[in-house]
């Protein structure tokens, strides 16, 4: 298999930190969850090869030597939030105190909405997100605890995509050069022709 | 409103639903001119095809020029659609788009998620464009680039019941500067987030246009602004040594009405006194236009002024009580912008003279009393 | 109503050729992909060569050297989890891939144990059973769109699993499977994919669940 040159720089950097853990060195750990666990005793505990090629949510215990053996861990949520309406925003203007966005209905389509809300209802570690362009979705509803309390909520959360890569800008700049060449678009001066 | 125009009626037709426009003119003998795009919040389709289609129009042969006067959101949504379906019209847009600059500012935004929507449409287009050249297709279809005093489009009167020409006021050289410079400083740099390009103003790219269908003189005036050098906006054009003569009887107003876009020597010198003046609301932004102030300015050179919708007043759609009460809580202002499309016709029979066109008010359409 | 839903689990599945090692909150962080505090909180299983596992409040990742596991089981995080897979493979951009999978897994309690077996006897008539086994009762029922042929396999298909659900009783698990084949090893059609229909695909789900217990109502 071929390491990417990406894959091999981010190798290098997992190998030093003091989370790596070699083959050797392994106790236990935890097997992937079943989502729906399977009865004690039950046939489909032992499930066939063709399943590995299948792209269904997992629910089988991996197969490895018996070294790994603690029992497989499920969800086991605090909360759940039940979602009652859904927004995409964007931002359009921030300042220290209040953030204007256009929000987009994505429960009830084709709506759109200019709305401004104060700055304290984006979270701390997304602060540096909201800035105009920066693209977020607003969730609201009910959100219900383990213990059986129920809180009426809403939540801001912002997108995250990776930075700006060089290799994807000189990338996009080839591609153009090759598009108008094949488009036959030239421009001389200020002027332009086909 | 199915009804569709005879051979010999001029039809112009303005969409508009509180973000974004497009315009539909009738040019005579079945034959179409549409001027950007927006889309109809229910179907999700641009409104054009639409309504053409409503008319037993087919728009794969009778729409003659498709033309994008500049790609923010507002203009261009649902513009690839049209492209594609209109497959015998001739595409032109801005010459700032054709740029080098501005492709590869498209291109690199393909696929990072956070692109704009007017981005996302000028991708699709520029698929279209690529697949028409492999085609074979390209050499009659364009793309024409639309600079100040390029003439469009010509369709003698020669088997047709009118003379068309359609010409391009802007931008201008000047401007096309401007704007590629604007587009490279909005062109990402290596290491900084991904966002979402937000419209600029003013947009120096944008494409005012001049209609000429025999006699009647139409003016649509997009986005464009008023700038104090002498080569730039409004301005420029009226200095243009080689714009069409005469003056329009129904004006486009720019820029929604607003007072960035007023420019009084255009209204004296580009239009007769007593014009119909056809106006699309904007319901984004600090301020909505237009607002009472830009109506009143309007109301000193036309008495007939129609606007395709109020830029407020909408209601937001029915959501369960809690998600209402919850919203209160959390915003501390709200506006709905994207409202009810309204769609202002004028259709003017020939023969009839250029008086008493009839003026068609549909959906929330209304007249500025 | 007769059926609350109880669990709900999106989850995105891509076959392929991964270096599981490279699958470590600290990447996660150092992209910008994740919060940092949620990469300082992530629960790291196991990271080598052959298998990385951690969780974060909001997913759980799974990376074998041919399969990678992303799932959520937090509503208000659906959308977010596209956006995790995009980004992570938009930055591991020669990644050669050969499938997807894109899945919503639905556990809904039934009001009654009554209504819990109409439901099995719908999706499973019994009377087929009843002179073949004695007691016969649905185990699991999986369905396939469109059914796939002998040399002529399609490149998206839906698997929808019907199982009484072990998580709410009486309760029944639906699982759909959106399931595309990748040719070329085209990652940016797997970016495209998820792009386009992630959105569809939950919708959908929920909708064919929603179909599937219509009768129950």
């Amino acid at each position: 298999m071929r390491i990417p040159t990406e894959q091999a720089i981010a190798q290098q950097t997992v190998g030093t930190t003091e989370h790596a853990i070699t083959e050797q060195a392994i106790d236990e750990y935890i097997i992937a969850p079943n989502i729906n666990p399977v009865p004690e005793g039950s046939q489909q505990a032992f499930v066939n090869d063709s399943a590995r090629g299948s792209t269904e949510a997992p629910r089988i215990v991996i197969e490895l030597p018996p070294v790994f053996r603690k029992p497989p861990v499920t969800f086991q949520p605090q909360h759940r939030f039940r979602v009652l309406q859904k927004f995409e925003g964007t931002v359009l203007e921030i300042s220290e105190q209040e953030c204007r966005a256009l929000v987009r209905d994505l429960t009830s389509p084709g709506y759109v909405e200019e709305v401004t809300f104060s700055i304290d209802e984006i979270s701390a570690s997304d602060r540096s997100l909201a800035v105009p362009g920066g693209i977020f979705y607003w969730y609201l509803g009910y959100d219900d605890h383990i213990e059986g309390q129920r809180y009426r909520s809403s939540a801001i959360i912002f997108r995250r995509v990776p930075a700006w890569r060089e290799k994807d800008l000189i990338k996009a700049q080839k591609k153009a050069e090759s598009l108008i060449e094949r488009l036959g678009w030239k421009r001389e001066d200020s002027s332009f022709q086909r | 409103m199915k009804t569709p125009p005879s051979r010999d009626e001029i039809e112009i037709s303005i969409f508009g639903p509180g973000i974004g426009e497009a315009i539909v003119i009738h040019m005579g003998d079945n034959e179409w001119l549409v001027v950007d795009s927006c889309i109809d919040r229910i179907t999700r389709n641009p409104i054009t095809i639409k309504y053409l289609k409503d008319l037993n129009v087919n728009i794969s042969s009778s729409v003659k020029l498709f033309i994008v006067t500049h790609w923010h959101d507002d203009h261009i949504r649902g513009a690839s659609t049209i492209l594609e379906e209109c497959e015998g019209a001739l595409f032109a847009c801005s010459g700032a788009i054709g740029s080098p600059e501005f492709i590869q500012f498209c291109l690199s935004s393909r696929g990072a998620l956070m692109e704009s929507s007017g981005l996302d449409e000028f991708n699709d287009i520029l698929e279209i464009l690529s697949s028409r050249t492999n085609d074979g297709r390209m050499e009659s279809r364009g793309p024409q680039w639309a600079i100040a005093d390029r003439k469009l489009l010509h369709l003698p009167k020669k088997g047709r019941c009118f003379n068309v020409e359609v010409h391009a006021l802007s931008p201008s050289d000047a401007a096309m500067t401007l704007a590629l410079r604007e587009i490279g400083q909005m062109m990402p740099k290596a290491g900084t987030p991904k966002r979402r390009v937000i419209s600029q103003t003013p947009n120096h790219a944008s494409v005012a246009l001049w209609v000429i269908i025999e006699d009647l003189n139409i003016l649509l005036g997009s986005d464009l602004e008023n700038h104090p050098p002498n080569n730039l906006g409004w301005k420029a054009v009226l200095l243009s040594q080689n714009r069409p003569a005469g003056r329009a009887l129904v004006v486009k107003v720019p820029h929604h009405g607003s007072s960035d876009a007023y420019n009084r020597a255009m209204w004296d010198q580009m239009v007769f006194s007593d014009p119909i003046a056809l106006l699309t609301p904007f319901a984004s932004g600090v301020k909505p236009l237009p607002s009472t102030a830009d109506i009143g300015r309007i109301r000193k050179h036309a008495s007939r002024i129609y606007c395709t919708g109020q830029p407020l007043g909408w209601h937001s759609p029915r959501r369960d009580p809690s998600v209402e009460r919850t919203i209160r809580e959390t915003v501390r202002t709200r506006r709905l912008i994207h409202g009810r499309m309204g769609h202002v016709r004028l259709r003017f029979r020939a023969g009839e003279g250029l008086k008493n066109p009839k003026i068609e008010l549909f959906e929330g359409a209304y007249a500025v009393g | 109503m007769p059926k609350t839903l109880e669990f709900d689990l999106a989850s995105i599945i891509i076959l392929g050729s991964f270096n599981p090692a490279i699958f470590h909150p600290i990447w996660f962080k150092a992209n910008g992909l994740i919060r940092p505090e949620e990469a300082d909180k992530a629960k790291l299983e196991i990271t080598n060569p052959m298998l990385s596992i951690f969780g974060i409040e909001w997913f759980k990742l799974q990376v074998e050297t041919n399969r990678f596991v992303v799932q959520t089981d937090t509503e208000t995080h659906f959308e977010l989890l596209s956006d995790l897979v995009i980004g992570t493979f938009s930055l591991l951009d020669h990644t050669p891939v050969k499938a997807m999978g894109l899945n919503r897994a639905m556990h809904f309690k039934m009001d009654s144990e009554e209504s819990w077996n109409a439901f099995g006897d719908k999706i499973a008539p019994q009377d087929v059973w009843q002179g073949v086994l004695q007691e016969p009762g649905l185990l699991s029922l999986v369905m396939q769109g469109p059914k796939q042929r002998p040399n002529q396999r399609s490149e998206k298909l839906i698997n929808v699993r019907v199982e009484p659900s072990s998580r709410t009783i009486p309760g029944i698990y639906i699982d759909v499977n959106n399931h595309f084949e990748i040719k070329d090893n085209d990652l940016q059609k797997v970016l495209n994919i998820l792009k386009e229909s992630w959105r569809d695909v939950l919708i959908n789900s929920r909708k064919i669940a929603d179909e599937l217990m219509k009768e129950n109502d």
